[in-house]
């Protein structure tokens, strides 16, 4: 009977050691098929840097900062969400408000295609060539 | 990271361990022993740097380090007055090195997880990270910007200990929140590890806590930089600490501070934080209702430790941020009808049995060992009588109860609510009823330890 007991008492300890190694194993194997490439987030980051750092040069850290996109206008597709969302959390403590142009500068979303027109009223501020432009009313200019 | 960067958190994360074994070992002086004060001090640590950075803005690393200074000499002098709390001296078995060898393994995986995602994932950086980056880069203004962020409302816990550690390091280098998470979940096992050793000390005490890190999503959520798995330590903290309470010191409150110390830092980790905080105090009340003067002495205690903390949360949501999206603006019309709609508690019953054998993204479910060892160990009824086991079941009973009826209530549709959030919240639970199960389970008669036998739970 002890050793029956005994034996059982064994079997349970292996079983739940090998169900945890399965497990770590699974989360191993997870972490080393993970893409060993940049995330949005990092991509955007870096999309973001040059603006950054010449809205420092202007003296302007924190505010509203607007957003428009070639389709923003005409109602934010999906993609304008996901991508205002990424630049938000990018451009902080600056606070990104889609299509507001009444904000001291505004970025133009134009990494897909460069609109043919600025939206009214908005003039190019600086264009570092990666697709996000910064923007300011023409009245302040 | 560079050196310097790895370097600087390095420190910050020490000055915040230290902190906290300074802290328990003054507040609970002779009543605790040494590995356990380390095993919890990584998280009392991080509540305390959480309460002085919100106080203290700018000063935080003065002020970090005069309390560490201050804590060590009144540490020093009571040294000469206390002996301190023996831990057990039985002989850890062979499985301590597998269980270290495990956690080490995991801990280096989920390193380099980090380094791949240092931003973590959608809410970990929609929400706690975009919130730490407010409190670090506005400046004094914070405050009024941090309501731009999604969920502006959330407990601030996770983002100030973000911004506490760019500010050791000096700039807000992104993987630095997942680094300190993934080493905030191996302190998480090691508080199940040290609490079942203390209270049972045989095989169990450590192969269960081999479940844990044999858990892929209760690691994720560190490397994804989401608050649920802190808040999952601090509630097995909040537990663990009132068993020893009842067990070491039941007359006392220095252990009973400390738990109310821990549940207050859950409050301030997450909202469902102050869901667990009702229910540990409704369960206190509730098993402890035959000696009413002792039990409401005991609970003006823990509340006691439960205060700093929770004052520092409800400051910041009543100062600072728009009403709660499940609270703000309900009709009570809907409310209603949403009450009396018994389609709602189907399916959510229904998610709640699916989601129990899934949460923790297993490929395998730990229940089926666990059963076994409850079934083949057999299960100590003295230990599943006392008081303290059913403090911690039934305040598990209640946070899922009251998860359950914000389902019910939720303005969110259940299609979207129920699958994008039941898992972390089971997580929540998950370390705490590993801790309860390993507490119930019998133990051999071959494995009691020979110089000074476990302590017993008694049943009340």
């Amino acid at each position: 009977m002890k050793i029956t007991r005994s034996v059982f008492h064994s079997v349970t300890v292996i079983g739940l050691v090998t169900v945890a190694c399965w497990n770590v194993a699974d989360y191993t194997a997870t972490m080393l098929f993970l893409r060993n490439s940049k995330t949005d987030i990092e991509n955007v980051e870096e999309l973001w840097a040059p603006l950054r750092d010449h809205l420092n040069v202007i003296g302007y850290r924190i505010g509203d900062l607007g957003f428009v996109s070639p389709t923003s206008l005409g109602g934010m597709t999906e993609e304008d969400k996901i991508h205002r969302t990424y630049l938000s959390y990018v451009a902080i403590p600056l606070n990104v408000v889609e299509n507001k142009l009444d904000a001291p500068y505004v970025i133009g979303d134009f990494l897909r295609r460069r609109p043919d027109t600025l939206p009214p009223g908005l003039v190019e501020v600086y264009d570092p060539g990666n697709g996000l432009v910064l923007l300011k009313s023409a009245r302040d200019k | 990271m560079t050196s310097t960067v790895a370097s600087l958190f390095a420190i910050g994360f020490v000055v915040m361990v230290l902190l906290g074994y300074f802290i328990i070992a003054v507040v609970c002086a002779g009543r605790i022993s040494s590995g356990l004060t380390w095993a919890f001090s990584p998280v009392v640590g991080m509540g305390a740097s959480f309460i002085i950075h919100y106080i203290f803005r700018r000063p935080m690393v003065t002020v970090e380090v005069s309390l560490l200074v201050l804590l060590f000499v009144v540490r020093l002098l009571q040294k000469r007055s206390t002996s301190a709390q023996e831990g057990l001296r039985a002989r850890a078995p062979l499985y301590t090195l597998w269980l270290a060898g495990v956690l080490s393994w995991m801990t280096m995986a989920s390193f380099v997880w980090v380094a791949a995602r240092p931003h973590g994932e959608w809410d970990g950086w929609a929400i706690w990270n975009a919130h730490a980056r407010y409190i670090y880069r506005a400046g004094p203004v914070w405050q009024q910007h941090i309501s731009n962020t999604a969920h502006p409302d959330y407990p601030l816990l996770i983002p100030l200990t973000n911004s506490r550690s760019w500010r050791y390091v000096g700039k807000d280098v992104p993987h630095l929140s997942g680094v300190h998470l993934v080493l905030i979940g191996v302190s998480g096992v090691l508080i199940l590890a040290a609490s079942l050793w203390e209270l049972r000390a045989n095989s169990l005490s450590l192969l269960i806590p081999l479940l844990l890190v044999g858990t892929p999503f209760y690691l994720m959520l560190g490397v994804w930089q989401y608050a649920d798995m802190p808040l999952s330590i601090y509630i097995l903290a909040t537990l663990a600490l009132l068993c020893f309470q009842r067990l070491r010191d039941p007359d006392g409150s220095r252990l009973l501070i400390l738990a109310g110390f821990a549940a207050g830092c859950a409050a301030s980790t997450k909202n469902e934080g102050l869901l667990f905080v009702v229910a540990v105090l409704l369960a206190q009340l509730l098993v402890g209702f035959r000696q009413l003067a002792m039990t409401i002495r005991r609970i003006l205690m823990f509340s006691a430790g439960l205060l700093l903390p929770l004052v520092m949360t409800l400051h910041f949501k009543f100062t600072v941020p728009p009403p709660n999206d499940i609270t703000g603006n309900r009709a009570f019309d809907e409310l209603l009808a949403k009450i009396m709609d018994p389609e709602r508690y189907l399916t959510i019953a229904d998610a709640f049995l699916k989601t129990a054998g899934s949460f923790g993204h297993w490929p395998i479910h730990p229940g089926i060992p666990l059963l076994a060892v409850l079934i083949f160990w057999g299960i100590d009824r003295t230990a599943i009588r006392s008081e303290a086991w059913r403090i911690g079941a039934l305040s598990v009973a209640i946070v899922l109860a009251g998860y359950f009826a914000v389902y019910v209530v939720t303005p969110l549709s259940l299609d979207y609510h129920l699958p994008a959030s039941l898992d972390r919240l089971l997580m929540h639970v998950w370390p705490s009823i590993l801790f309860l199960a390993g507490l119930a389970a019998g133990t051999r008669s071959s494995e009691l330890p020979n110089e000074r036998g476990p302590t017993r739970l008694p049943s009340t």
